[in-house]
């Protein structure tokens, strides 16, 4: 067993593609676990879509040994952190583990809103903060800026602020060396009761879930039967260890350990991120701090294409939910669509994900109906109602007052982009902004707006209008009285209920015209002509047609054309089975999720 | 072909070919050459083609024998001499009456010439005459496609194909349309024009038998280009030939030394050949079908494919009569002149 005292517990932390996971890799590479040759890039992100997206969804942990210059042998457990705002509760709970972080900053971008809200986050937590400014490999690359920002703008001293390009491997070995220096041992007593802090749980096939955790004191090992203090179960470990490039059992966790441990628990949903383990006999009094329930901020419905399809969503949704906690389903029907799921999700990045993975990982073709959050409504019973679903929009006569939830937003950018910045608040109903100049040319505008206006292509838009140098954070505040409407969208008379959206009465024509013109863009052309409406209530308030298709004969169709013919139509087929039929109508899948963005304009 | 040599060669390829098909087919009632510019090959080769064809096969006794010919390479001697090796059709490039289109589409001939070839096919004896037309190409215009329509009818042509026009990179059009300089005629357009053929030929007593091709009668169809668009059996010789079986498709090679080199060595010339499951045949049947003015014979339909067409597609179906693409009349499913224009579209029912 290692001595506490050699013992590092970090995190890396930074905004969207700063070089987190290529400087996890370069300090993996480091400690000599694998051998470079079997090296694949970003070992931390598992995952085919994290690759892809340079992003980390899931938070994973790394146990790397480390020989220091001074030749004490140490180990340094890297607890990885989901990049992303929509996880900003699970990067809390990392953060808990550990006991410094590394704060990365792109050298040519500079600090950014999530380096921020990172930042406050780790000092939160008293973590030890080591700044380090990555990609000074880059031409663009500008140091000095960033030293100034450390200074000016996070309060740090910018002398401890460590240079690297974890790209080309430059400056690891410094780094490695300030963990051991300059972040603190773990502390905790092994005599205590048993303390330990779950921050992930991933599911395994063969040994049910495997939780991630951190021990804060006393110690854990195979036989012992433990608690989870919120949740209130109680299991049997089968297995405790570490983890290095894969889980490596060992006899013990003790106070200031990362490790695993795998008690029979059949999924992740029975596992709560920031729950505390403990023993069952001679439990802890009081659990560790900071749990909370996760709960979903966003919705939308899930249909099948094919409704042949809705048993092998049913099942690909069960697996999905194995291994993330964080997404809730239940079943769901639509007149237009007919079976699915009503799903919740933490933002609209982990509804990406989850798209994407079931459609990857499953082979499915599927439907999202347009996202929602989750509206208050006080009916005239004096109940209030919240409806996270347009289908159960209530009755409106009986509607007294209708809320929305309000986030409060935080952005950074150059000061340039200020007057577009400002229109795009004012349009998204953002209200008491306020305005600071955290360093010359800088600008950090916080806001208050409603959660619904950046569920819908607020990020995107905050990208193109920055020219991709604004960044963005959020964290739910309230509830607020806002004029609600419910907006239905028509094809061809039918009304198709997966469009369906609550939206505020003042933008509730603009966002008609628009989804009615997206419909117009993405439905090929048919046999009939299609009216598209956007009504609320009876009343119709944008309206489009898409105008037949007249001729689709070829001139010739003789002995040699014949094969060619059938092939393109065999294709045409195909790309029709992807399309939902609404009435007589074919609808592609492109066009519901066109209905999401918004034009380039 | 370029010299006597390679003519020979070609000759004597198609002959050696045909050997390899000898047996596989049952009686021919239809015989069509065409398919490039079959009227270059002198009568003495068309006659060593045709002697020991009529040797290997069986024809039957009325078959109908259709020869392509260019209104260039039409003298009345060569007419003549195709009536006696048997043609009793003759299927016209004509395309247009206006020299400028004409150029415009890479023809080699003039208007003044397709007027002479005609009078002299009827001299030769024809008296099943076939035009090919084109319509939709840019510069035309309803009126003056009229008036081509208006004066091929006065030459009394038992049969008329009426194409749209199809842009070939080869031509003077072709190299326009892609270097943007002029446009293609748009797709509504394309639509009345199909209409407007539709109608003037229907008034001069013409029936829209198939999507591009009018006849004076029942009897005066293309029965050779029936066999198409019924899913019958057929036999394709020569380069870039293709033929079907019933169940097996396959094309020859495009070019004719690979089309010459593997009869050489005793080999079907074929480039692919593909054999078709049920899904493929019935696609197949269905957008050929729905080409023809008969249409889809539901009973033989359902016995060949083992399917319910009414019951499956039903209310497809009937959403389509209602809105007058389709009729349903003496068992079958009928296309009209509307449903004519959208035929791919009727056959993805």
């Amino acid at each position: 067993m290692h001595m506490i005292k050699y013992i590092r517990n970090f995190s890396i932390i930074a905004h969207i593609d700063h070089g987190k996971s290529t400087l996890a890799d370069r300090l993996i590479e480091r400690s000599g676990i694998i051998n470079k040759r079997f090296f694949r890039n970003q070992i931390l992100d598992t995952m085919d879509i994290e690759r892809e997206r340079g992003i980390t969804i899931k938070s994973q942990a790394i146990t790397l040994p480390f020989i220091s210059t001074s030749g004490e042998r140490y180990l340094l457990n890297l607890i990885d952190t989901p990049g992303h705002v929509d996880f900003s509760y699970e990067v809390s709970r990392s953060m808990a583990s550990c006991e410094g972080v590394l704060l990365l900053i792109d050298a040519a971008q500079g600090v950014q809103a999530q380096t921020v809200a990172n930042l406050y986050m780790a000092m939160d937590h008293n973590l030890s903060i080591i700044p380090v400014i990555n990609k000074i490999d880059l031409p663009t690359a500008n140091v000095e800026m960033v030293l100034d920002q450390i200074d000016a703008e996070l309060g740090l001293d910018p002398y401890s602020a460590l240079t690297c390009s974890a790209k080309e491997g430059i400056g690891i070995e410094d780094i490695l060396e300030a963990i051991v220096h300059r972040i603190p041992p773990p502390t905790g007593d092994p005599q205590s009761s048993l303390r330990s802090l779950i921050f992930d749980a991933q599911y395994d096939a063969f040994r049910g879930t495997v939780i991630h955790t951190r021990i804060f004191d006393g110690t854990v090992k195979q036989g012992d039967i433990i608690r989870f203090m919120h949740a209130g179960r109680v299991h049997k470990v089968e297995e405790v260890g570490s983890f290095l490039l894969e889980r490596e059992p060992r006899e013990l966790l003790t106070a200031g350990d990362v490790g695993y441990v795998i008690a029979g628990v059949k999924t992740v949903s029975d596992v709560r991120i920031g729950d505390t383990i403990t023993k069952d006999r001679q439990p802890s009094e009081t659990p560790l701090p900071g749990f909370r329930e996760v709960k979903p901020v966003v919705f939308a419905s899930i249909y099948p294409i094919a409704s042949d399809d809705y048993e092998d969503l049913s099942v690909a949704l069960e697996k999905y939910k194995l291994n993330d906690s964080a997404f809730v389903y239940q079943k769901d029907s639509s007149i237009a669509l007919g079976q699915g799921f009503r799903c919740g999700f933490l933002g609209l990045l982990h509804l990406d994900i989850v798209q994407e993975r079931v459609e990857r990982e499953y082979d499915l073709s599927i439907i999202l109906s347009v996202p929602s959050v989750r509206y208050r409504f006080t009916v005239t019973s004096g109940e209030a109602l919240f409806v996270d679903n347009p289908a159960h929009y209530p009755e409106i006569t009986a509607i007294t007052r209708s809320e929305e939830p309000y986030i409060r937003a935080a952005m950074m950018f150059p000061d340039r982009y200020m007057g577009a910045m400002l229109k795009l608040i004012i349009e998204k109903r953002g209200v008491n902004s306020h305005v600071a100049y955290p360093s010359p040319g800088r600008i950090e505008l916080t806001v208050e707006m409603p959660l619904a206006s950046v569920v819908y292509d607020f990020y995107d838009r905050l990208k193109t209008i920055t020219q991709g140098y604004g960044s963005f954070d959020y964290n739910l505040i309230d509830y607020r009285e806002s004029d609600l409407v419910l907006l239905d969208i028509l094809v061809n008379g039918e009304k198709v209920d997966a469009l369906s959206q609550i939206v505020h009465r003042g933008i509730a024509r603009e966002r008609a015209l628009h989804t009615c013109e997206k419909l117009k863009e993405e439905i090929p052309r048919q046999m009939f002509k299609i009216a598209i409406q956007g009504a609320i209530g009876g009343q119709i308030i944008a309206r489009t047609t898409i105008s037949p298709f007249r001729k689709d004969v070829t001139a010739k169709c003789y002995g040699g054309d014949i094969t060619r013919k059938r092939k393109l139509l065999e294709k045409q087929k195909k790309g029709k089975k992807r399309m939902k039929m609404v009435g007589s109508v074919a609808i592609p899948q492109s066009a519901f999720l066109s209905v999401l963005k918004t034009d380039e304009s | 072909m370029t010299g006597t040599k390679d003519q020979d060669s070609f000759v004597r390829s198609l002959i050696m070919e045909a050997q390899l098909y000898c047996g596989e087919f049952s009686d021919f009632d239809t015989f069509y050459v065409g398919g490039g510019t079959p009227s270059v090959l002198a009568i003495d080769d068309m006659k060593r083609i045709i002697k020991p064809l009529e040797g290997l096969f069986s024809f039957a006794a009325q078959r109908e024998s259709t020869i392509e010919v260019n209104p260039g390479d039409a003298s009345l001697a060569h007419l003549r001499a195709l009536r006696e090796l048997g043609f009793n059709r003759i299927s016209l490039g004509v395309q247009s009456w206006d020299d400028g289109l004409l150029a415009l589409l890479g023809r080699r001939h003039t208007a003044e010439e397709a007027e002479m070839a005609l009078v002299r096919c009827r001299r030769a004896g024809f008296d099943n005459i076939s035009i090919d037309l084109i319509y939709a190409i840019p510069g035309q215009n309803r009126r003056t496609w009229e008036n081509t329509l208006r004066k091929t009818i006065s030459f009394d042509p038992e049969h008329l194909s009426c194409y749209e026009l199809t842009i070939d990179r080869e031509t003077p059009l072709g190299a326009l349309v892609e270097s943007g300089s002029i446009s293609r005629v748009d797709e509504a357009e394309r639509a009345e024009f199909f209409l407007a053929t539709a109608e003037f030929l229907a008034v001069a007593g013409f029936e829209q038998y198939e999507a591009s091709n009018f006849a004076r009668s029942v009897s005066l169809r293309c029965r050779h280009n029936m066999k198409y668009w019924n899913h019958a059996a057929y036999l394709g010789l020569g380069p870039a030939a293709h033929s079907f079986n019933g169940k097996k498709r396959w094309a020859n090679h495009r070019s004719l030394a690979l089309y010459i080199t593997a009869l050489e060595e005793q080999c079907r010339p074929v480039a692919d050949e593909e054999t078709l499951g049920n899904d493929e045949l019935m696609l197949e049947a269905l957008f050929l079908g729905m080409r023809t003015i008969d249409g889809i014979k539901i009973d033989q339909f359902n016995h060949r494919f083992h399917r319910d067409l009414l019951g499956e597609s039903g209310d497809r179906i009937g959403c389509l009569q209602k809105e007058g693409f389709l009729i349903l009349e003496e068992g079958s499913l009928k296309p009209t002149t509307k449903g004519l224009l959208m035929a791919d579209s009727l056959a993805l029912l």
